[in-house]
């Protein structure tokens, strides 16, 4: 029997490894055959500055690693994001969705498609949506008179099943030849539209969130005792959470601008984590952001290589976590109340 | 309390009242513009649709509701007019509203657009008031043909994918519409233009043949093994790069689009997409530049007739005969593209195409280098 | 240090006060009880107290000043608030739960120092849970938990140690047991108490000043002028008998209620 102290340190060389492997294999691997040999070499090159012109330089430079990058961000993001807010709202079954910001923000990128198909309008409405929506949950909640979280998960759901029905509206006027397949694709996620560019959009709002979230990682434990335990322990929990709240919208909503839906990660990814390293935040946030970002990678690079057409991811991580979460459901079932 | 329950009933009286106006106001509005019903003609005669049922119509069709998108410009071909087309797919009315035919048949503007919806479901009422001699319906919709029947309204299904398919469906738009010549004519032309194309395969067997990407939109649909534009491109003498996958289209990686790396590509009318576009990398997560295409600016927009010549329609021949002049101009030297547009027009619709109409129709803008 | 509550008024509800001018002192290493029939605002009036609830009117006072809300005065006076033991969301270790206890002097976007942890060790040692720290809370019995939430008040090293209700379901022995660790705890480390209990026996034995609540009055003192036969029928509506057991050289007092069962209450 390990030690608790080797214990983690063991763990954590293992998730770390694992994120290395997979995001080198996934840098190798692609539908654009190229050797591994030929690719160390690329990688090489373009480190050394040696800008190559040809056609496999450009797979592995300018699709391959934008693509694995965001990979690790959105993944890492999703999944802080989620075991911050099952912290906060004291439930393990919460998603980082649960305000209503992948629904709004999905609505705001199908109203986009439907009026000018897709563009800078239907990322800058998904964002804006994505906000307004968390926004919306907020006052709702407000009007009950309390802010407890029964009542702002309550409002989510509320907010969310008024987009939902609006995006079911989109879907029903759009023209089924030029925009519904556009809509739809989008509403089931994709890492295609991976570049510099725009990991440098979301890349930031999602580093931002995910450091602030591990600087109070800690605190989450303090959080998920509730607010009269919070009080009692010299903590004024709202002002913590706001910010948590806050930090984890806005990591889901840039998430969901880029790469639309993409369920199950930031549910599930959480509870494989405290299974690996235990419930306790400190630990718990950041090796859900490794294991996030790795299991992203794995996801993706099947929705890429499979076959010659494109898979959702939206797809996968829902064939993928569903079952996985019906497991953890089976063999957890004492813990959760 | 009971004051409470008074407040409840007037407000559930409003709405109740208001949503009775809306309703009548909505109803007027359907109504104008139509002729109530003429005279009944109780002649009836039988035609075959396209999957075997005997289909009891008038004899003297006047009014049809098309379902298929691509339908009522074909219906509108036999006829030559679009006068008896009574409605069609909201889809459909927005791709006349942007196409030539718009000027060429401006009758078809009062059509119907509401009886069916964007995914093909049946607004039975509307229908009712809108009184097609006829409906023409999709082959995997018998429930709305056995529904439309309990209406007294007659429907024929048809197929549709194939070139035949358009053949098979002109023929019997001809019977219903009593104009066996035209629809006979279309489809001669039809036929010709097969043998025609028949004739260069021992031509092209020696030559190099291209790689074509049929490109949809930005999202990287591409025209997947079992679509029509495979066999558009392939019989003008090019070589589809993505028959990998079955079905109509298929999302793919630029990845993979790299990996096949085609030498020509073609866009598609159901997206926006323009030629510049890849030129310019425009779009997020994708780069063209290497793509063999792109380096040489072989990046074509299809044209667009009375209808999207991306799908199988009667304009079908003149997309390929097109794709021919791009991919193997020194094999089709028969013919100039211009002329064979203005002789099907003037044949088929006695319509005189303009310069500005056929640079229109061949998107001559954004294919300056074709020189078509 | 001294705890003071002055002109105390609170109600859930406006118009409903169920707390009304509630005065009292809590003296260096003393340990007062509270006592009072269910549904009273005993828990309330301790949660008042410890600043989880705002007074509506009044206040309470910490070595004469107000006790502030801030972080800067909850980490100056630290108040160890021990709730009813109560089920966690997640299944966190004993250790991890004790830690929690050091919030107030753990900055909000710091993690557990080693003194932290040092002092963790050390409150877990205190109430003799050392041999558990690394089980998860939801396998441990109803005792040990509230031994794990008294541990967490003791890491945050406090000066007043507030408990609701600690003995409450414990049997037999471990409410002795319970007794036992607070009169160490007050009298090894220099913290003063208050508790709710349901046991005026447990009040008459342990501390040194009793506050009976009861609906329109209340009553503050020394508890061993306070707790008599009288008061306890005024208060708790029952005829009961105190009587004095000699053992060694002090004298335990029993409490025996009278009537029979089968009386009409």
């Amino acid at each position: 029997m390990l030690s608790k102290r080797q214990n983690l340190k063991f763990i954590w060389s293992t998730v770390l490894a694992v994120l290395l492997i997979t995001f080198f294999v996934s840098l190798f691997g692609g539908r654009y055959v190229i050797s591994p040999y030929e690719v160390s070499g690329i990688l090489i090159d373009g480190l050394l500055g040696e800008a190559g012109d040809g056609m496999a330089f450009s797979v592995v430079w300018n699709l391959r690693l934008p693509r694995t990058l965001l990979n690790c961000f959105v993944g890492a993001g999703l999944a802080v994001a989620g075991a911050a807010f099952q912290g906060i709202f004291r439930n393990p079954l919460v998603s980082p969705d649960v305000l209503g910001v992948s629904s709004g923000a999905a609505f705001g990128a199908a109203f986009g498609i439907l009026l000018s198909g897709i563009d800078h309008l239907a990322t800058v409405m998904a964002l804006l949506f994505g906000i307004v929506s968390v926004f919306m949950t907020y006052t709702l909640s407000k009007l009950r008179g309390e802010s407890s979280t029964l009542s702002l998960v309550l409002s989510g759901m509320i907010i969310s099943a008024v987009f939902s029905a609006l995006i079911s509206l989109i879907k029903y006027v759009a023209d089924p030849y030029d925009k519904l397949p556009a809509i739809t694709y989008w509403l089931m996620g994709s890492f295609a539209s991976a570049s510099y560019s725009n990991l440098q959009l979301v890349g930031v709002p999602i580093f931002l969130g995910t450091i602030v979230l591990l600087l109070l990682r800690w605190r989450i434990n303090i959080l998920s005792l509730g607010d009269e335990d919070a009080y009692s322990l010299g903590v004024n929990p709202v002002k913590t959470r706001r910010v948590i709240i806050i930090m984890a919208t806005l990591i889901t909503a840039s998430c969901v601008t880029v790469t639309g839906v993409i369920g199950w990660v930031g549910l599930v990814i959480p509870h494989i984590c405290r299974m690996l390293i235990g419930v306790d935040h400190m630990n718990l946030l950041p090796v859900s952001c490794v294991v996030g970002a790795a299991f992203m990678i794995i996801v993706d690079l099947i929705a890429r290589t499979v076959t010659a057409a494109e898979i959702p991811i939206g797809i996968l991580t829902a064939l993928v976590g569903a079952p996985f979460f019906a497991l953890l459901f089976k063999r957890a079932k004492g813990d959760w109340q | 309390m009971l004051e409470n329950r008074k407040k409840w009933l007037q407000g559930a009286a409003l709405l109740l009242a208001a949503v009775f106006v809306l309703s009548l106001a909505g109803c007027q509005n359907g109504g104008r513009g139509k002729n109530p019903a003429t005279g009944q003609g109780t002649e009836t005669k039988t035609v075959t649709d396209l999957m075997g049922n005997q289909v009891k119509i008038k004899a003297n069709v006047e009014k049809i509701a098309v379902v298929p998108i691509p339908w009522a410009t074909i219906v509108y071909a036999v006829d030559g007019t679009g006068g008896r087309i009574a409605g069609m797919h909201p889809s459909a009315m927005k791709a006349y509203q942007s196409s030539i035919l718009k000027a060429m048949a401006p009758e078809m503007a009062n059509a119907n657009s509401t009886f069916v919806d964007n995914n093909f479901n049946m607004n039975y009422e509307e229908v009712a008031k809108l009184k097609p001699d006829v409906v023409v319906i999709w082959d995997y919709q018998p429930e709305i043909g056995k529904k439309l029947a309990e209406l007294g309204i007659p429907s024929v299904m048809i197929k549709y994918g194939t070139l035949e398919d358009v053949q098979k469906g002109i023929k019997l738009v001809g019977e219903m519409i009593n104009r066996p010549e035209q629809a006979n004519a279309l489809i001669q032309y039809h036929q010709d233009t097969n043998s025609y194309l028949k004739s260069k395969e021992s031509m092209l067997a020696g030559k190099n043949k291209p790689k074509v990407l049929y490109l949809r939109d930005e999202q990287l649909q591409v025209a997947a093994g079992d679509s029509v534009n495979r066999i558009m491109i392939e019989t003008a003498g090019g070589v589809n790069v993505s028959n990998e996958g079955s079905g109509q289209w298929m999302k793919v990686t630029m990845e993979q689009v790299m990996a096949w790396n085609p030498d020509v590509i073609v866009l598609s009318n159901f997206s926006n997409v323009l030629p510049e576009d890849l030129y310019a990398n425009k779009f997020s997560g994708q780069d063209w530049s290497k793509v063999e295409a792109v380096k040489n600016k072989r990046v074509y927009k299809a044209p667009m007739g009375i209808y999207r010549w991306d799908a199988p329609c009667v304009e079908t021949p003149l997309m390929i005969k097109w794709l021919g002049k791009v991919l193997q101009p020194e094999v089709y030297t028969d013919y100039d593209m211009r002329n064979e547009l203005r002789s099907f027009y003037q044949t088929f619709f006695n319509y005189k195409l303009s310069d500005v109409e056929l640079d229109q129709i061949l998107n001559s803008k954004q294919n300056s280098d074709l020189k078509l | 240090m001294t705890v003071e509550v002055k002109h105390g008024y609170f109600g859930y509800t406006k118009n409903n006060e169920i707390l009304r001018d509630i005065s009292f002192v809590l003296g260096e290493k003393e340990i007062m009880t509270i006592l009072g029939p269910n549904g009273i605002g005993k828990t309330t009036l301790l949660k008042c107290m410890t600043g989880i609830l705002q007074w509506t009117r009044g206040q309470t006072l910490i070595n004469g000043t107000p006790m502030g809300t801030s972080w800067e005065a909850q980490k100056q006076y630290p108040v160890g608030y021990v709730p009813q033991a109560h089920s966690l969301s997640f299944p966190y270790t004993v250790r991890e739960v004790v830690t929690m206890g050091r919030a107030r002097h753990i900055g909000v976007c710091s993690v557990p120092s080693k003194r932290d942890k040092e002092a963790v060790e050390r409150a877990m040692d205190q109430v003799g849970i050392g041999a558990i720290r690394d089980k998860e809370c939801t396998q441990l019995s109803g005792g040990q938990l509230q031994l794990v939430f008294i541990a967490r008040a003791l890491a945050g090293e406090p000066k007043v140690l507030v408990l609701d209700e600690p003995e409450s379901h414990l049997d037999f022995k471990n409410q002795f047991m319970m007794l036992k660790l607070i009169k160490t705890l007050v009298k090894e480390h220099d913290i003063s108490c208050i508790m709710n209990t349901h046991y005026p026996e447990h009040a008459l034995r342990l501390s040194d000043t009793t506050l009976l609540l009861g609906k329109n009055s209340y009553l503050f003192g020394r508890t061993q002028e306070i707790i008599n036969e009288q008061r306890v029928k005024e208060y708790f509506d029952i005829e009961a008998k105190i009587l004095s057991v000699p053992h060694k050289d002090e004298t335990i007092k029993a409490f025996v209620v009278l009537g029979g069962l089968d009386e009409n209450l």
